[in-house]
């Protein structure tokens, strides 16, 4: 081992180059107050690691962004996990580095010499902020999607060069595949860049002027009490990194990871809500108006990053005793306060908004909802199509099937959508039943005026009775008995009877027979033949969608529907047999000829949605 | 690492040249150690579980049934060229996306001396490439490699080590149907993927 590390070093000086690296004095000894710098490098590099990871899967495209992130939330192998590190890790991120930069300003180590290191200093946490608002997009969720516009806005809003900038940065005048890979390349590839390249000034100017030790202590003092960075400092350090790691699984842990909302739906609304530290521009946004707003989204954190830059510049006295510096230190404090006050002050307004809270709970169901559908695959057209997987199949064989013939301006038959056989329907269809809307587009019934139903004249009680007795053949159960019973009279006594029959059975009316209309088993029978003798018979225009299925019927039932009053089934072989089975022959002949459009399934599906009409509007 | 790079500056050998200083900074570079790498190990178990997700999975599956390619009245006569068809799957699921109608390869259609209908992957069994039809020579050569195969997909020469692979063929109401499938590349036995 040793010689083969003789080795390397003779041809890399790897020792040497470690050395350099760990062997740092650290004058006054190490501090727990210095820890800061490494635990921010550590979680730097997490969110690097835990980056690439999420890259294995991420794809940045409107279709595929919140497909793939949902991919790795709920069904890549703890991707969970990686994505709550991620994401918790950039809450670290701020965090941290607002204790460090609290620590250095309360150590006055920004002073002469070191203003150029406060200033690295003030750009990497512009870095960090800028890598959280671009990273805040890409999983594309309705929560991404709505805040990044708002941050994308404000931007636009700029004075001259607004409209520029906005479309520079959003990849066009909307928001789409651009945006995202714009976005992506930002956050993977050159914020990345900036950070680690402004790391390597960053450390490499502390290494030049070495630590700022605590202030009031005298040069002799602070070189007695001189510790080396390895393994002195680094243990402290390695001690609040490992406090730091085990918060962050933890957090993410006991968290389940972070959440992602619903896809990205321009068409809905959202509460847009940033990340918790952009709360304090956005709740100062909420005190502007008019073109004050447009002052204060700017020139809030304009002033803020002005301060800070030219805090150094300020505070030029070579004493670093924060007693003596109380007006710089109390304007950063004030910051941070006033900061923390504007984020209480959000949640809180949040917090008191039961309407808010509704909206939430709506918000995150629909989430889960999506998420729900996602797990057997998102269609090529992204995550809002998601929700087309919800109509229901019968809705599609009809929209396949009927709806030529049925919806829309160019239909041969009655209108069928929602409220199809309902009570208003119903009564409509009693009083004009020549409307387009029911029989004015069937051509038997154009050709002919023998073909005509004559409206109905009933008005008032008597016409409610046989509009009620109507509605109770669908099936629906909200019917008033004694009701459909008076209309049922009605019926039976007035000019109806003449050419409807009301058993469900009798074949020789000239127009359907009533009994059972509306209902599962009647809408079977007729989507499968129209043409049967108790429907529409000789004058029936719709298409036989399964013939064969009123063939099995009428097998099943030992003879079917034309048994009273149909000649017996032909007895082809002349020699008076029977079925060995008992019952009558089926005739074969039409079977060959028959050609089902539609499955036994598929009508039973055509049905159920036929059936759900009634209700009203279904999916 | 830790007993080779030794804290060495001037001032700390100074401080450091008493045996309980040395003792102590021993341990505080064992305990470094040892904090750093059972927190890199805490991260790197789940990081390898989350990237070899994959391996074990089928990412991307198609139909994994036969579909229709061609009417059977279409398929050339025994000894005339081949016809080539896409074979597209109805449905295809690839990680999170759900696809309709994506093609998976292709196969060449012939009908055998015996009147049957069979079908060779287009994909050539010695690397991938995709195999055409040499009409003149009347055989099936891979462009990559110069592989060569008789009609009935038999190997003639080149450097591939079988046959063209035979994909499963049902004939049903006058359609031909094939069920596509991928096989190990480059070795003799024809083994599914």
């Amino acid at each position: 081992m040793s010689r083969l590390g003789d080795w390397l070093e003779e041809r890399t000086g790897y020792r040497r180059a470690l050395q350099v690296a760990l062997d740092e004095p650290v004058r006054g000894g190490a501090s727990w107050a210095y820890v800061f710098g490494s635990v921010l490098t550590f979680v730097l590099l997490l969110q690097a690691a835990t980056g690439v990871l999420l890259a294995l899967y991420y794809s940045p495209s409107s279709q595929t962004a919140w497909a793939s992130v949902a991919y790795i939330q709920d069904q890549v192998t703890l991707g969970w996990l990686i994505r709550g590190l991620h994401s918790h890790g950039a809450s670290a991120m701020v965090i941290l580095a607002g204790l460090h930069m609290l620590q250095v300003a309360i150590y006055g180590a920004y002073k002469k010499p070191r203003e150029v290191n406060w200033i690295v200093g003030v750009l990497m946490l512009g870095l960090i902020l800028a890598f959280a608002l671009t990273g805040y997009l890409l999983p594309w969720d309705q929560k991404g999607y709505w805040a990044t516009k708002v941050a994308t806005g404000i931007l636009g809003s700029t004075p001259l060069v607004g409209g520029w900038l906005q479309r520079a940065i959003q990849g066009g005048n909307e928001y789409g595949n651009l945006t995202l890979t714009r976005f992506y390349a930002i956050h993977v590839f050159i914020l990345p860049a900036l950070t680690f390249g402004l790391v390597a000034v960053h450390v490499l100017l502390f290494r030049k002027h070495g630590v700022t030790p605590k202030w009031g202590k005298s040069e002799a003092e602070l070189d007695a009490r001189t510790q080396p960075f390895w393994p002195d400092q680094l243990f402290k350090d390695m001690i609040a990194i490992l406090a730091v790691a085990l918060a962050l699984f933890a957090v993410t842990g006991a968290t389940k990871g972070v959440p992602l909302e619903a896809p990205a739906d321009p068409a809905s609304g959202y509460d847009a809500r940033p990340e918790w530290y952009f709360l304090p521009l956005f709740q100062l946004l909420k005190y502007f108006h008019g073109a004050m707003e447009q002052v204060a989204a700017l020139g809030a954190p304009l002033i803020a990053v002005g301060f800070l830059l030219l805090l150094p510049f300020l505070d030029r006295s070579p004493d670093r005793s924060p007693a003596r510096r109380v007006p710089y230190l109390a304007v950063l404090f004030a910051g941070f306060i006033g900061s923390g006050a504007l984020v209480g002050l959000a949640v809180r307004d949040d917090a008191s908004d039961p309407a808010l809270a509704e909206r939430q709970k709506e918000a995150h169901a629909q989430a889960r909802l999506a998420r729900t559908l996602a797990r057997t695959g998102v269609p090529a057209g992204g995550g809002v199509r998601l929700y087309d997987k919800l109509t229901s199949p019968g809705k599609k064989l009809f929209d396949e099937h009927c709806a030529g013939c049925h919806v829309g301006d160019e239909r041969k038959g009655p209108e069928i959508g929602p409220g199809y056989n309902s009570r208003a329907w119903i009564r409509e269809m009693l009083l004009h039943p020549d409307d387009p809307r029911f029989f004015g587009l069937v051509k038997a019934v154009q050709a002919n005026d023998k073909a005509k139903m004559p409206a109905v004249t009933l008005a008032g009680a008597e016409l409610d009775a046989v509009v009620e007795w109507l509605y109770a053949q669908t099936g629906a159960r909200d019917v008033d008995r004694a009701m459909a019973a008076r209309g049922l009279k009605l019926i039976e006594d007035g000019t109806c009877s003449d050419c409807h029959h009301t058993d469900g059975e009798s074949v020789d009316g000239t127009a359907p027979n009533l009994g059972g209309r509306g209902s599962r088993a009647w809408l079977m029978a007729f989507v499968a033949d129209a043409g049967q003798r108790r429907f529409f018979g000789a004058m029936n225009e719709m298409p036989a969608f399964m013939p064969r299925f009123v063939a099995r019927v009428a097998a099943a039932h030992g003879g079917g529907e034309d048994e009273d009053d149909a000649p017996e089934p032909p007895d082809r072989d002349g020699d008076g047999e029977k079925d060995p089975s008992g019952a009558p022959l089926v005739p074969s002949e039409p079977e060959v000829e028959l050609r089902d459009k539609i499955s036994a399934a598929e009508l039973g599906l055509v049905v159920d949605y036929l059936v759900s009409l009634r209700e009203g509007a279904p999916r | 690492m830790g007993d080779q790079v030794r804290g060495t500056s001037p001032r700390d050998t100074a401080h450091a040249s008493s045996g309980p200083v040395e003792t102590r900074r021993g341990v505080l570079k064992t305990l470094n150690l040892l904090i750093g790498g059972a927190i890199g190990l805490v991260f790197a178990i789940p990081a390898l579980r989350y990237v070899l997700f994959p391996v074990r999975r089928k990412i991307v599956s198609g139909a994994g049934e036969p579909v229709p390619v061609v009417g059977e009245g279409e398929v050339p006569a025994a000894g005339q060229p081949p016809l080539r068809v896409p074979i597209v799957a109805r449905e295809q699921r690839d990680a999170w996306a759900v696809e309709s109608d994506v093609p998976q390869g292709a196969a060449w259609i012939v009908r055998g001396p015996d009147g049957a209908v069979r079908a060779l992957s287009a994909t050539c069994p010695h690397l991938g490439c995709a195999v055409d039809f040499d009409a003149q020579a009347k055989v099936f050569r891979c462009p990559c490699h110069t592989s060569a195969f008789g009609l009935d997909g038999k190997r003639l020469s080149g450097p591939a080590k079988r046959d063209m692979d035979s994909l499963e063929v049902e004939v049903e109401e006058g359609q031909v149907r094939v069920k596509f499938e991928r096989y190990k590349l480059d070795v003799a036995g024809k083994e599914k993927i």
